[in-house]
């Protein structure tokens, strides 16, 4: 399921970034789906609360006893003012039940009864005793799990990992070109090629920003030179080289033919470089080797990633995917102008 | 250097906010990539700009 979500949303921007041909000029509705479908999947990321069940307050209790989890529950008992503490069952799964203590900060009167409601605990000496340090949303309509360690960090999954994998595709998709330029002699493929490039470019440099800033919070500093980013460092080394060599070369047919020839090397790094090489080293990154799993993404056996989260992150790759085409038609379309002009 | 320039930092009071509220951690990827994305736009925008200005060689 969470492999259909990713791959169909993978290929449904690409299908639909192929729809009008990439140097033709994009339509309304087109311009209309990629603008919408960016704007509902940012607030999709930033909006749901995170709401974990009281088994992840558990298992985040052993390891830190001050940790503060949110917890979707159902109170079950009409509390009282003069009460200060409820039974609750998580809303999730009604036969856990536990017991919560309200915290100071927290009125009993305006604790909605019946209803699904996210509650900041904190365990209290055993496991089905909790102290609630403060209310938060009443019957969300969705939420995201929660995942110890990450939190509210792991909501970065809807941004920086669709640059990663979108940039991973458009180098490939320049070294597809770069094959059809040297087959067919044609001008308009080494554009392309170069385009695809160039786009692939900014989204690796995006993936690498948003995660230094990320692993500022998570990790403690922004460059760590752990296998993943040093990976990524090594990967925009060997694209800055490439475009060094276009710029270098003024003969047209030279110059496309000697970067078609360095896209066809240089692209099969690319799936070494993002995804095998931090797999196979212990690192900080989720899916390092050292990890529980290859990662939420690709784990199969990984809970880290629910429906709402798989449904969210599809839609991420495939209104990035939609970006990077119009990014790229907008690019190839100057090249073609600017070559025209000439 | 970098040392001195990361204590700075871990003095700010926007860090500690921004360690406590981490979903703003995550707005400021958004907006680095819609930045990026921003950025670009504006480079071809000068290109663009650019080449509608220059003389060409086939308009009389």
């Amino acid at each position: 399921m969470k492999f259909a979500i990713m791959l169909g949303a993978t290929l449904l921007g690409i299908a639909l970034g192929y729809l009008p041909s990439i140097t033709k000029p994009r339509p309304r509705w087109w311009r209309m789906l990629a603008l919408g479908s960016v704007t509902v999947v940012v607030v999709l990321a930033l909006l749901p609360p995170t709401a974990g069940t009281v088994t992840d307050a558990v298992i985040a209790s052993r390891a830190d006893s001050t940790a503060v989890v949110p917890v979707l529950l159902r109170s079950t008992l009409q509390p009282g003012a003069e009460l200060s503490s409820i039974v609750a069952s998580d809303a999730r799964d009604q036969r856990v039940v536990i017991t919560v203590i309200l915290g100071p900060t927290i009125d009993p009167s305006l604790l909605p009864i019946d209803q699904p409601v996210i509650l900041y605990l904190q365990r209290y000496g055993q496991d089905a005793q909790f102290v609630a340090q403060q209310v938060g949303q009443t019957d969300p309509l969705i939420t995201l799990p929660y995942i110890m360690g990450l939190e509210e960090r792991a909501r970065i999954i809807f941004f920086h990992v669709p640059m990663s994998w979108v940039a991973s595709i458009a180098y490939i998709l320049g070294m597809i070109y770069a094959v059809a330029y040297l087959r067919t002699r044609k001008r308009e493929y080494d554009t392309l090629s170069a385009s695809a490039a160039r786009i692939a470019t900014l989204y690796a440099i995006l993936a690498t920003v948003t995660g230094a800033i990320w692993a500022k919070f998570n990790w403690g500093m922004f460059w760590n030179w752990d296998p993943r980013q040093t990976s990524i460092f090594l990967l925009l080394l060997v694209y800055g080289a490439y475009f060094l060599l276009r710029s270098a070369v003024t003969d047209p047919t030279r110059r496309a033919s000697l970067s078609a020839a360095y896209s066809i090397i240089a692209a099969p790094t690319v799936p070494f470089l993002i995804y095998i090489l931090p797999r196979l080293i212990p690192g900080l990154h989720p899916g390092s080797a050292d990890d529980v799993n290859a990662g939420p993404l690709l784990s199969p056996q990984s809970d880290a990633i629910n429906t709402v989260k798989q449904m969210i992150f599809g839609g991420s790759l495939f209104s990035f995917t939609l970006i990077f085409f119009w990014l790229v038609s907008i690019d190839v379309r100057t090249t073609v102008f600017s070559l025209r002009k000439l | 250097m970098s040392e001195q320039l990361c204590s700075l930092f871990e003095s700010c009071s926007m860090m500690t906010f921004l360690s406590t509220n981490a979903t703003y951690v995550v707005l400021i990827c958004a907006l680095t990539v819609w930045a990026g994305i921003a950025a670009y736009l504006w480079r071809i925008e000068q290109r663009l700009t650019q080449l509608e200005q220059s003389p060409s060689e086939h308009t009389p």
